[in-house]
């Protein structure tokens, strides 16, 4: 766990400085090892051969969030046996679990790789044009893409079965056995107990790099020149809203033209029209300043007079997303906040008056947590150089989107200019048949605040999958797949 | 800010405690205090654990395993007594089946005066939160399920209860009959908690069973466990139509209250024949809807969310399995086919639904039943009808043996009930354990009246209770005489 952490001022560091020691970290130190106790007469007790086998499967894909469901998927299509495991009982991470609704937009033509097409054209079927507008003449929204929180995890569901990928609902990752740089065994809890899925392929879209860091992969977390993580939300959805009465407020009385939609699809933000209606709340005594440090809401598809709202977010100076403890506390004041932000537009929004919260999210909105450390370290320059990449598995240009005062990087690529994320990115040289997708690939906290988006996660998940069952079927390790020698790649660069 | 979190051992104090200010950390608060309550608290073992070393993350008096009804009442009261308490909870928000679960609301124990103090406390709360649990009529609690978990996160900080969110418990250790600590994943990783007293509040008896303590699971007879349930909410419903179209229309008069408090309700093979049975038959007809689909479609109007109603359904066939992870998982996308059936039929058909859309899905299935203990008291059918009263009891209940699919009994007589005694909490294997919720011991039938929230909340009560009385007099949880503990320490008297 933990090696080779590169923030300057690491958890450990300040322990020692502290002169304490423990608490989320492995220690080195044999002294305060207690004897061992005696092992206890049940049948799982979690060492290795003990544990019965649940599953044996291909590929074993770990967290069932946008880039692992689309891995799962995506393999299973390619003819392996596939088994998907969810902490969770619904698919869609923080799409259906966290409420981020809509899935950001790439801001580049051409990004949607197959999985991301067939995944829209089944939300067509069910009568949800997912794309915000096609007209160029918005500004905003460009290709933002709403995914109902239900319906997607009805679809999510569907793919399964139509290609199926063997889901194991509630059951969570506690560790892997490795030996010989391979994983062998995911062990996971279940309602039963301790138990193995064997495969001969890892994906790991837990976004946290557990399974990576079980396994010894280095790691690292949080930007490298403070040592915070990226801000979590904790979003949350209010229904029995009058949306036309809140798009007149907004954009009729307040004069933002932030949104240039109308309902049904409508949003509204703190922009530089609107802040002073937040402020005053401040001054009221009705919000603090972290409550409204950041305020968005967007209307839902399928939803009338339900908001899914972009807030609050916690702040990153008391609350770090790779603590467990910070993590708890978060979720309380979140809670609170939440209900505060709640009260404030009940009170001060027309359309809001009969508004409540309708739905709070079932895992908080973290942006970034740990990164692994890959093949290719992706930095802040590949998205300033709009970097090619021969290997690359999908394009985008959504910014470096870092949610801290003291590090938001303006700078924006020009129009109609994107970069790419390389397969090597998704691989290590430590573990070969582990491939890593989602926010959690090889990126420094910079590159990572630009790749870490909904639907740059989907396609490096639809990418793993493809590789994994390449690599299969060729007898090529997962990390010695070479990308462009995949006949029918997912991508193709652009360089 | 996180007031209650006594843990000294966060990022901040870390901070604090090193010297090292981060950029814009507004340092307050005596770093004294925080220094000796580090040294205190933070072990600074490690643990050995199979082939590795993982870090103790704290030592505390009581560690209550799982955040739903009854663990959270086990927290609340531990804690209010004097204890140093751990909740350890999977989710994000405490309640459990009635907050993570959509189970709405708390069914009625038809049992007069059963409420225990944290049952009134918690209805005292909805009350100033402008919710008002009493529709007039009947004993249910309808709640809100946000509302709720707010409550419960203010409850235990009022009562100083640390609570462990998105944690899962894996495993324990345990030498002489005592369990030594829980092994706990984390998103940091596996971390060990050292307790005086754990309480399994599982719902599912894992630390129990982890711990080799006797269990059950389902009916003897057939093997099955109860139904899972997969609940789910519906908004943009015309209530006030509804309410015309079932209330007045159909003549169904199974519900007694009236709007906001309004209920519909629909159960195949029942003796009670319910209005809705052919609107549903219909659907099995038009190929609509599956036989299974129709069997049961029961919906609630929650306060405080207009136009949304909790759907008590759907129940998903007995042939999934509530103690079986792939098969529970099957249930999961099986339920969720289901529901979306149900919604679809509901919304082409029934008048107030036009409009409707499914607003949210439970996180957790609705298990109603899954393992249960082999405690020093085994409870059993007979104890429901024979009104068993016993010297040690912690609460009070009168629900019917709601087995569904397996049986149905009749109800007590008006006035009558049954006490749940505080040794089908406890084991003869393991001393500092107490098992609260809807896995104590009993046998499948009992358990199938013994599971509701309210019971459950009173149960996890008297055990936070007995678990600071225990430490602060030192007695051993299973040893423990809840007779013998001060009337007005109890939070229930049989009245034998």
């Amino acid at each position: 766990m933990e090696k080779n952490f590169l923030i300057p001022i690491s958890r450990r560091e300040l322990l020692k400085l502290a002169g304490v020691t423990a608490v989320g970290v492995a220690l080195g130190s044999d002294k305060n090892v207690e004897a061992a106790e005696t092992p206890k007469p049940q049948n799982f007790s979690f060492n290795g051969a003990q544990i019965p086998t649940l599953l044996r499967a291909d590929v074993c894909v770990c967290g069932g969030g946008p880039s692992g469901t689309a891995a799962a998927v995506t393999a299973a299509r390619n003819g392996l046996k596939v088994v998907l495991i969810e902490q969770g009982t619904v698919l869609g991470g923080l799409q259906t679990q966290g409420l981020v609704y809509p899935a950001m937009p790439t801001k580049v033509l051409n990004s949607d790789t197959p999985y991301i097409t067939d995944l829209n054209k089944r939300f067509a079927m069910h009568g949800i044009n997912v794309s915000f507008t096609d007209d160029a003449k918005y500004k905003n929204g460009g290709d933002a893409r709403e995914y109902t929180p239900e319906l997607l995890a009805f679809i999510y569901d569907e793919l399964c079965a139509d290609y199926n990928v063997e889901v194991l609902y509630n059951a969570t990752l506690i560790g892997a056995n490795t030996s010989g740089g391979k994983i062998s065994a995911a062990i996971v809890h279940t309602v039963e107990g301790l138990s193995k899925i064997e495969a001969n392929i890892f994906i790991d879209a837990t976004g946290d790099a557990t399974l990576s860091r079980f396994a010894g992969v280095k790691v690292e977390r949080g930007s490298e020149h403070t040592g915070r993580n990226q801000k979590m939300s904790f979003r949350f959805e209010m229904g029995g809203v009058e949306e036309m009465k809140v798009y007149k407020f907004f954009v009729k009385k307040l004069k933002d033209g932030w949104c240039e939609t109308k309902p049904p699809e409508f949003e509204f933000a703190k922009t530089t029209h609107t802040e002073k209606f937040y402020y005053e709340g401040i001054q009221r005594g009705e919000v603090t300043k972290d409550d409204v440090a950041y305020i968005q809401a967007f209307t839902i598809l399928g939803k009338p007079g339900v908001m899914s709202m972009n807030c609050p977010e916690v702040s990153p100076y008391l609350y770090s997303s790779t603590s467990a403890l910070d993590r708890s506390k978060a979720i309380r004041q979140g809670r609170i906040m939440i209900r505060r932000l709640a009260h404030f537009f009940r009170k001060n929004i027309p359309g809001f008056k009969n508004a409540y919260i309708s739905r709070e999210a079932s895992m908080l909105g973290v942006r970034e947590s740990w990164r692994i450390h890959g093949k290719y370290y992706m930095t802040g320059e590949d998205y300033f150089n709009a970097q090619k990449f021969p290997d690359a598995v999908c394009r985008s240009a959504y910014p470096i989107d870092i949610h801290d005062e003291v590090l938001n990087l303006e700078k924006k690529l020009a129009k109609g200019e994107f970069y790419e994320i390389p397969y090597r990115a998704l691989i290590t040289n430590e573990i070969s048949n582990l491939i890593v997708v989602g926010r959690c690939i090889s990126a420094n906290f910079a590159a990572q605040a630009a790749v870490r988006i909904q639907p740059s996660c989907m396609s490096m998940g639809e990418a793993a999958g493809i590789a994994a069952a390449y690599g299969l079927k060729n007898g090529i390790a997962a990390n010695a797949v070479d990308w462009m020698s995949i006949p029918n790649r997912s991508y193709v660069s652009a360089g | 800010m996180a007031q209650g979190f006594s843990f000294p051992i966060s990022r901040r104090d870390l901070l604090k405690l090193a010297g090292v200010t981060a950029a814009g950390v507004v340092l307050s608060g005596s770093v004294e205090i925080n220094r000796a309550e580090a040294a205190e608290k933070i072990s600074g073992a490690a643990i050995k654990y199979g082939d590795k070393k993982i870090p103790v993350l704290c030592s505390v008096d009581v560690c209550i395993c799982g955040g739903g009804p009854a663990g959270t009442a086990a927290a609340v009261n531990a804690a209010k007594n004097g204890a140093e308490t751990l909740l350890i909870e999977r989710g994000i928000a405490l309640g459990g089946l009635g907050v993570l679960g959509c189970v709405y609301p708390f069914m009625d124990t038809h049992a007069p005066n059963s409420d225990t103090p944290y049952l009134v406390e918690l209805k005292n709360r909805l009350r100033a939160k402008g919710i008002e649990p009493f529709d007039g009529v009947t004993q249910q609690t309808w709640h809100n399920p946000e509302i709720l978990a707010e409550i419960h996160d203010e409850m235990c900080a009022e009562a100083g209860v640390n609570i462990l969110y998105q944690a899962v418990v894996v495993d324990s250790i345990s030498s002489g009959g005592k369990i030594s600590a829980v092994i706990v994943q984390t998103i940091a990783g596996l971390t060990a908690v050292k307790a005086k007293i754990f309480i399994d509040a599982t719902g599912d008896a894992y630390l129990a069973r982890n711990a080799g303590v006797d269990y059950e699971r389902g009916y003897e007879k057939t093997g099955n466990n109860q139904p899972l349930s997969f609940r789910f909410e519906m908004g943009g419903i015309d209530t006030e139509k509804l309410y015309k179209y079932v209330a007045i229309e159909l003549q169904e008069d199974w519900c007694k209250s009236k709007l906001p408090y309004f209920e519909i309700a629909e159960a195949m093979h029942r003796k009670q024949r319910y209005k809705l049975e052919d609107f549903m038959a219909r659907g099995v007809e038009s190929g609509e809807i599956t036989q299974d689909e129709a069997e049961y479609m029961q919906g609630y109007t929650i306060i405080g969310k207009n136009g949304v109603m909790s759907m008590n359904c759907p129940e998903i066939p007995v042939k999934f399995s509530a103690t079986d992870p792939v098969s529970y998982s099957k249930a999961v996308s099986f339920g969720r086919k289901m529901m979306r059936n149900i919604a679809r039929y509901l919304i082409k058909h029934l008048p107030g639904f036009e409009n409707a859309f499914i607003s949210r899905e439970a996180v957790m299935l609705g298990a109603r039943e899954s393992w249960r203990i082999k405690g020093k008291y085994y409870m059993v059918e007979d104890d429901y009808h024979n009104q068993s009263r016993f010297p040690d009891a912690v609460c009070r209940t009168a629900w019917f043996i709601d087995a569904h699919g397996e049986k149905v009994s009749e109800k007590l007589p008006a006035g009558g009930f049954y006490e749940i005694p505080y040794r089908a909490l406890v084991t003869d294997k393991i001393s500092n354990l107490i098992v609260a919720g809807r896995c104590i011991s009993a046998s499948f039938i009992l358990q199938a009246s013994m599971r509701i929230q309210p019971t459950c909340a009173s149960i996890g009560e008297a055990a936070g209770i007995a678990a600071a009385y225990g430490l602060e007099n030192g007695i051993a949880a299973n040893a423990i005489d809840w007779a013998k503990i001060p009337a007005h320490i109890r939070s229930y008297v049989s009245k034998g």
